[in-house]
């Protein structure tokens, strides 16, 4: 554990910028978002205030990227690779939910058959500074997937514990350890008081959190209620503007499509949702989800049962983002706490 | 395989066989320069550049070097400009994908293909492979219908290779008859019951439009077949198909890569959703 004046972040943040373009929390029309740092003072406000409004998924699963181009005329067919903007980021200040969030899309996207190429390198080069959360907010519930607001995660380079004048920093990783290794100018040791401050800070925060009970065996429980009425109750409220999915860190559901300008085209890819009723049907018109029921359906059983089957994790973090923007209150803290209410005494 | 799994490699078309009478089915030949090895069952994604990518199962019997066949109904759009295609033109091909026919596992046992319309398109090289490993099997019989005469594909392995070939059994039925159809008129899962295949030491192999392998499920099972004997293969939207867009779940299976071949069995424990 090593200790740098807040006053001195900059020292942080331009080692950073040798391994790449360092991305960090920002105010930009009163909405905190991920932006790209252009050497200028940070804000610790927007550091220190609650989680993003988005997450930095896009910075390695972007909204549209290129697959390929091509040129078609009558005698001839040629593809050629297209030009994603590859290069791995500094995600700077991610909050815990959202960095363990990473480890469920690279579940997804770096399996062993079908690895996708521009995610592996942006994601292999990516480096992940971590800040512990102090504001939680009070749709937060993270704990319930075993997340420690306050603490380092697995994914993570370096954690940084803010106490205010001084960050506690904390090497994550081998790269995060060379990082610190490389500053060491401007740190000091962290000593026993401040060990003491992390450990009680980080109890703190834990404890501010009113969360959904652990999700222990909750797939478990859910594979038996596919036909719950739950799922019409939750539909009926369901508008089905698909802002869940879009807000989500851990959906990962896209769409390929396509432009042609004369014999020229390119494919791209871009997220999509399974909210939306045209996502899965088919030429002729079958849908094999064809209302709100089956979709709200598969969006909750995705993350909280298909996912955890199928990669041994859940596919949420309880970031909180989808329970504070539906515009229908569909609260899936709420779903967990009623189907663990039913099944527990918790 | 491309470095990016996503992106197509080209190929020529170099035969267009029309299937049906009302033009709506026909098989594309295309060179398979790219030399991808494949087993009955699985797909492909074949794109008109400038239209779209459609997920269509690999009608083709894998041999070195050979051309890939896909057999295509033309429902939507992707289709719809696939047929406009002459031979000559190129296609984007990427794939194979998902899983195959369990052939090992049915060593020993009879094993009853039941097919309608387009859904004959997978079953074809899995019914020609199993006529390749014929020793390995017990009874080999096949139940194929479509709407209309007209309308069954692939007349040169139904009227010739295999109704000549003492290996295999074919009952040719029709939903609606013409003058010259002599043979039954009958739905497939009617004709299925009234034919009443033994279930004893037999796999069931059904594909077609979705409403007839429900019905063909449930008289399967009133035949008595037991549920992991019964093998369907399914077909959902899908995209990308390497498991990651979402489209073709049904609960935590991806069509795309844990199917297209499923046994009722498994099929039981996942939502309705297909």
């Amino acid at each position: 554990m090593k200790l740098l004046r807040t006053d001195e972040m900059m020292h942080l943040l331009q080692r950073l910028s040798d391994e790449g373009r360092v991305f960090l929390p920002r105010l930009e029309d009163e909405t905190i978002l991920f932006r790209r740092w252009e050497g200028d003072s940070p804000s610790l406000d927007a550091l220190r205030a609650g989680n993003t409004a988005l997450p930095a998924k896009d910075l390695l699963f972007p909204q549209t990227e290129e697959v390929f181009r091509f040129v078609a005329n009558a005698q001839n067919l040629a593809i050629m690779s297209g030009e994603p903007d590859d290069a791995p980021p500094v995600i700077f200040g991610i909050r815990p939910c959202d960095a363990a969030s990473i480890q469920m899309l690279d579940r997804v996207f770096l399996d062993e058959d079908f690895p996708e190429t521009t995610y592996a390198r942006r994601r292999d080069g990516a480096i992940l500074v971590t800040w512990a959360c102090t504001d939680v907010q009070d749709t937060c519930f993270c704990p319930t997937f075993g997340i420690d607001p306050a603490g380092p995660v697995q994914t993570g380079d370096i954690h940084v514990t803010d106490l205010d004048d001084e960050l506690v920093l904390e090497a994550t990783s081998d790269r995060g350890g060379t990082i610190l290794d490389d500053l060491a100018e401007h740190l000091t040791d962290a000593d026993q008081g401040a060990q003491d401050k992390v450990d009680s800070l980080r109890e703190a925060v834990r404890e501010s959190v009113v969360s959904a009970p652990a999700a222990d065996d909750l797939a478990e429980t859910l594979a038996g209620m596919h036909e719950d009425p739950i799922w019409e109750e939750m539909a009926f409220r369901c508008l089905g503007c698909g802002a869940c999915t879009y807000l989500c860190p851990t959906c990962h559901c896209y769409d390929l499509d396509g432009e042609t300008r004369g014999t020229e085209g390119v494919r791209f890819r871009c997220w999509d949702s399974c909210m939306f009723s045209d996502f899965t049907r088919m030429a002729g018109g079958e849908n094999p989800r064809p209302t709100k029921r089956e979709r709200v359906r598969n969006r909750f059983l995705h993350k909280l049962q298909y996912f955890s089957e199928k990669h041994g994790v859940y596919g949420c973090v309880g970031c909180g983002r989808c329970i504070t923007h539906c515009p229908a209150c569909i609260d899936i803290a709420d779903f967990i706490y009623t189907v663990r209410g039913a099944d527990c005494d918790e | 395989m491309n470095e990016n799994p996503l992106m197509p490699q080209v190929a020529e078309i170099i035969e267009i066989v029309p299937e049906t009478e009302d033009g709506d089915v026909k098989t594309f030949v295309v060179e398979n320069e790219g030399g991808f090895a494949y087993r009955p069952g699985q797909c492909a994604m074949l794109s008109v550049l400038g239209v779209g990518e459609c997920m269509i199962s690999i009608s083709s019997n894998h041999i070195e070097g050979a051309p890939l066949e896909f057999s295509v109904q033309r429902v939507g759009r992707v289709t719809d400009a696939l047929h406009d295609l002459e031979v000559g033109h190129r296609v984007g091909v990427r794939g194979p994908y998902g899983n195959a026919f369990p052939l090992d596992d049915w060593k020993g046992k009879n094993l009853l293909f039941i097919g309608g319309g387009i859904g004959l398109a997978p079953l074809r090289p899995v019914i020609n492979r199993c006529l390749q490993r014929r020793d390995d099997f017990g009874e080999m019989q096949l139940i194929y219908g479509a709407r209309s005469p007209g309308n069954l594909c692939f007349k040169r392995e139904l009227y010739d290779n295999w109704a000549e070939d003492p290996d295999i059994d074919v009952a040719l039925t029709v939903d609606e008859g013409d003058d010259d159809w002599d043979g039954a008129v009958a739905l497939v899962p009617h004709y299925l019951e009234e034919l009443a295949p033994a279930s004893e030491d037999t796999v069931a192999i059904t594909c077609g439009p979705p409403i007839m392998i429900r019905f063909t499920i449930e008289a399967l099972k009133r035949l008595g077949f037991a549920d992991d004997d019964i093998v369907t293969t399914l077909e959902l939207k899908m995209q990308c198909g390497v498991g990651k867009c979402g489209r073709c779940n049904i609960g935590s299976k991806y069509v795309c890569v844990d199917g297209p071949v499923f046994t009722y069995e498994q099929l039981k424990s996942v939502p309705q959703e297909y």
